[in-house]
C-alpha cells in the first residue's frame, strides 16, 4: 500500500513538467544586398544582315550549294564565295553574331545565332530574309547537363550579369528583411547589349553555348538535343519544326549522342556515314564518340584520350582504325571487332600542329600551316608529299575539289593526283 | 542564492507554525470515544471574518542549466592561460518551492466562504501572489474536509535589473551588459483539504492543490538608434502543492 502510494507521487510529480515557449524580438539596423540579373538585349546581336567585306580571320567550316561557297567565320558571321566557272569570287558577307556552327540545306542556312537557331534563305545572299528564329533552341539541356546552359529566364533571356544592390534599414522578428520592393521596380529589368568578355576565351569552340550542327539526309538538320538525344529541325513550306528522338524511339538511324557529366562536346561532324562528336573533359583529357548508322540496335565507337583533346579525326576503313589529331602528333586507334572500344591506340610520333585531317582512298591529308599526304599502317605513317604552300584552318572535299579557307580566302585546289596537288586559279 | 533564501523562508516558516501550535494547545478540547480522536466546538460563529497564515511546499519539475567549463587543449611556451569555454545546457530537476500567503476572508454561512489574500513565493525568483478565493467547508465544528479554488495573479518585478553578466537557463544563456525582469502571471489553484479546530476561534488547515503559475521573463540588450536584442520566455509552471495553515476566526 505504502509503495503504492510512493508510486503515485512520483508519477504525480512527473506528470508537473512545465510547458515552455521562447520568443526571439529583435530590432536592428542592417544592410542587406539583392543581385538583379541583367538580362541580355539581343536587338543588336540578333540583327542578322549582309555587309560588303569582311576580313576572313578564324575560318571553321565550309559549306557549298550549286552557286556559293559558304565559309564561316567564328562568332561573327558567313563569308559567301560565289561560284564562277571553276574559280571563286567574294560576294558579301552574312553578319551572325556569335556563330559557331551551320547547315546548309539547298538554299536555306540553318545557324546558331548565340543560342537562337536561325533560318536564313540564302537564294541570293546578298539579300537575304531570316525565315524562322527559334529562340534559346541551343540552350535547353536538362539533367545532369543542366550546367551547360547559359543562365536563362523565361520571357526575358539570357542572364548577361548581375548588379549588386544595397539597401539600408531596420528589420524586426516580424519584418526580417528589408523590403526591396521599390528597388525590384527599379533593378528588375536591367539590360545589356555586351556579352561579358569573360564567355568567350580564344578557344571559343570549347566555350558555352555548346553548338553541334549536321545535316541528314535532304533537309534535317541534327543538333544536341535536351539529353542524350538528338534535335531534329525542318524548314518545309514555310514551317519550321523540331522534334526530339532519344535512344528509346521507334524510328531512329543514328544512336543519339551521350552526354557525359564530367565532359562537354566542342566539335560535330558527318563524314564516310559516321557521325564523330569530339569533346573534352577535365584537365586535358578528351574523347570521340563515333556514332555509326544502325536501326536495330545502339552502336558508337568510343575513343577517350587521357593525355590530349582530339583536334580532328578520320576513319580508315581498310585499317578498321581511325586516325586522330592531338595537336602535337597524329595518333591511331586501332578497332576491336568485338567491342565498341579500341583494341590499340598508337601514337605514329608524326611531329604536326595540323587542325584538320581527312581521308582520300587510303592517303591520310592533314591540313594546318601546310598540307601532307601521308600513307598510313598499323605501324607507320609514311609522307608520301608535303604542300608547305597550302595552309588552312577548314576545308571542304566536294569530289576532286579541295575548298581550303584561311586568312587570304578561300582557295579551290585540283586533288585528282595527290601528288600534285594544283590551285584552281 | 535562491536555495540559500529557499532554505531559510521554509526554516522561518516552520518556527512560526510550531509557535502557533504552542499558543492553541490550551484551547484544543479532544474526546475520545471508541478510540476514535475528534474536535468539537458547539459554540462557534456561522458567520464572520476569517485570516489565514498557510504555508506550502510546490513540488515538481524545474528547468536549470548545467555550464561545463571546457579548456581548448593545446601546447604552448606561453604563459597565458588557455581560454575556458563553457557550454551550457538545460535540463530539469525536482524542484521545492516554499510559499506563504495570508487570506482575508468572510464567511457567509457555515459553508461557504470567499477571501482574497497575496504571498510571497520563492520559484526561480520571488512572486507575489494576489488572488480570490472561494471555500466550501463540509462541517465547520468538526474534523472536516474542505475545498477551495483560488484564481489571480502573481507579481513578479516592477522594473527591469540591469546585469552585468547575465546568465539565464535559457537561451541564450549568457548576457552581458543587459536588462532582465520577471513579470510573472495568472494564477490558479484547486485545493483540498482537512480542517481540524483547535479552539472556538482558530482551525488547522493541512492542504494539498495543483498549482498553476504562469511566468514570463524577458532578458533585453539595448543598442544604439533603438537596436535591441530581446529574448522573452514564457513557461507555465504546474505544481503539486502540500500545505499547512491556521484559520482564524
Amino acid at each position: 500500500m505504502k509503495q503504492s502510494f510512493y508510486l503515485f507521487l512520483v508519477l504525480i510529480l512527473l506528470g508537473c513538467e512545465n510547458n515552455i515557449e521562447d520568443i526571439y524580438r529583435y530590432s536592428k539596423n542592417i544592410s542587406q544586398s539583392k543581385d538583379y540579373p541583367v538580362y541580355l538585349d539581343m536587338s543588336e546581336i540578333g540583327n542578322i544582315q549582309v555587309k560588303d567585306n569582311l576580313p576572313l580571320s578564324a575560318p571553321f567550316k565550309i559549306l557549298s550549294n550549286d552557286k556559293y561557297y559558304f565559309v564561316g567565320e567564328m562568332l561573327k558571321g558567313i563569308h559567301v564565295y560565289e561560284k564562277k566557272g571553276g574559280s571563286v569570287s567574294y560576294l558579301c558577307f552574312i553578319e551572325c553574331r556569335y556563330i559557331k556552327g551551320f547547315e546548309l540545306t539547298d538554299n536555306k542556312l540553318f545557324c546558331n545565332n548565340l543560342v537562337d537557331l536561325v533560318v536564313i534563305d540564302v537564294t541570293n545572299p546578298q539579300q537575304i530574309t531570316v525565315l524562322y528564329r527559334q529562340k534559346n533552341q541551343f540552350n535547353k539541356f536538362t539533367s545532369y547537363v543542366n550546367y551547360w546552359n547559359i543562365p536563362y529566364v523565361e520571357g526575358k533571356g539570357i542572364v548577361a550579369g548581375t548588379e549588386v544592390h544595397v539597401l539600408t534599414g531596420t528589420i524586426t522578428d516580424k519584418q526580417p528583411n528589408l523590403d526591396f520592393t521599390e528597388y525590384d521596380k527599379l533593378y528588375g529589368n536591367l539590360t545589356t547589349k555586351v556579352i561579358p568578355d569573360s564567355w568567350f576565351s580564344i578557344h571559343p569552340e570549347n566555350d558555352k553555348p555548346y553548338i553541334g550542327m549536321i545535316k541528314m539526309g535532304t533537309d534535317e538538320i541534327y543538333t544536341y538535343g535536351s539529353y542524350n538525344s538528338w534535335a531534329i529541325s525542318t524548314f518545309r513550306s514555310g514551317t519550321f519544326s523540331v522534334r526530339e528522338v532519344d535512344l528509346w524511339a521507334t524510328h531512329r538511324t543514328y544512336v543519339p549522342p551521350y552526354y557525359y557529366s564530367n565532359a562537354h562536346p566542342v566539335k560535330m561532324f558527318y563524314q564516310d556515314s559516321l557521325i564523330y562528336i569530339l569533346g573534352t573533359g577535365y584537365g586535358n583529357t578528351g574523347y570521340s564518340d563515333c556514332i555509326t548508322y544502325n536501326e536495330k540496335y545502339p552502336l558508337t565507337y568510343q575513343l577517350y584520350f587521357p593525355d590530349f583533346r582530339p583536334l580532328d579525326i578520320t576513319y580508315m576503313p581498310a585499317m578498321k582504325a581511325f586516325i586522330v589529331l592531338s595537336g602535337q602528333s597524329v595518333w591511331m586507334a586501332l578497332k576491336d571487332s568485338g567491342s565498341v572500344y579500341m583494341k590499340k591506340y598508337m601514337d605514329y610520333k608524326t611531329p604536326t600542329d595540323a587542325t584538320s585531317i581527312f581521308r582520300i582512298g587510303n592517303k591520310v591529308i592533314t591540313l594546318g600551316n601546310e598540307l601532307n599526304v601521308y600513307a598510313p599502317t598499323e605501324t607507320t605513317l609514311t609522307l608520301v608529299k608535303d604542300y608547305p604552300a597550302i595552309s588552312g584552318k577548314s576545308y571542304l572535299l566536294t569530289g576532286d575539289v579541295l575548298a581550303v579557307a584561311n586568312v587570304q580566302g578561300l582557295f579551290l585546289y585540283d586533288i585528282s593526283n595527290l601528288e600534285n596537288i594544283k590551285l584552281i586559279p | 542564492m535562491i536555495q540559500m533564501k529557499k532554505i531559510c523562508f521554509i526554516q522561518l516558516l516552520l518556527i512560526l507554525t510550531v509557535s502557533i501550535f504552542a499558543q492553541s494547545v490550551k484551547e484544543v478540547d479532544l474526546n475520545i470515544e471508541k478510540n476514535r480522536i475528534h474536535s468539537r466546538f458547539d459554540n462557534r460563529k456561522e458567520k464572520g471574518f476569517y485570516s489565514i497564515m498557510q504555508f506550502s511546499l510546490m513540488m515538481g519539475n524545474s528547468r536549470s542549466t548545467e555550464r561545463t567549463a571546457y579548456s581548448q587543449e593545446y601546447y604552448t611556451t606561453s604563459q597565458i592561460a588557455a581560454p575556458i569555454y563553457y557550454y551550457p545546457y538545460a535540463n530539469t530537476s525536482k524542484a521545492v518551492v516554499p510559499s506563504f500567503t495570508i487570506t482575508n476572508g468572510y464567511r457567509f454561512d457555515k459553508h461557504w466562504a470567499a477571501g482574497a489574500g497575496v504571498g510571497y513565493e520563492v520559484f526561480d525568483y520571488n512572486l507575489f501572489p494576489l488572488f480570490a478565493e472561494i471555500r466550501y467547508t463540509v462541517w465547520d465544528n468538526k474534523i472536516s474536509p474542505f475545498m477551495v479554488v483560488k484564481g489571480g495573479y502573481s507579481f513578479g518585478n516592477f522594473k527591469s535589473k540591469h546585469y552585468d553578466d547575465l546568465y539565464l537557463n535559457w537561451s541564450p544563456y549568457y548576457l552581458n551588459n543587459a536588462e532582465l525582469r520577471h513579470y510573472g502571471g495568472l494564477m490558479f489553484q484547486p485545493e483540498i483539504g482537512v480542517k481540524v479546530p483547535l479552539s472556538e476561534n482558530s482551525d488547522l488547515l493541512i492542504t494539498a492543490a495543483y498549482r498553476f503559475q504562469e511566468t514570463k521573463t524577458i532578458a533585453r540588450k539595448d543598442y544604439d538608434a533603438g537596436q535591441f536584442d530581446e529574448w522573452e520566455y514564457n513557461e507555465d509552471i504546474n505544481r503539486l502543492s502540500f500545505g499547512i495553515g491556521i484559520m482564524f476566526r
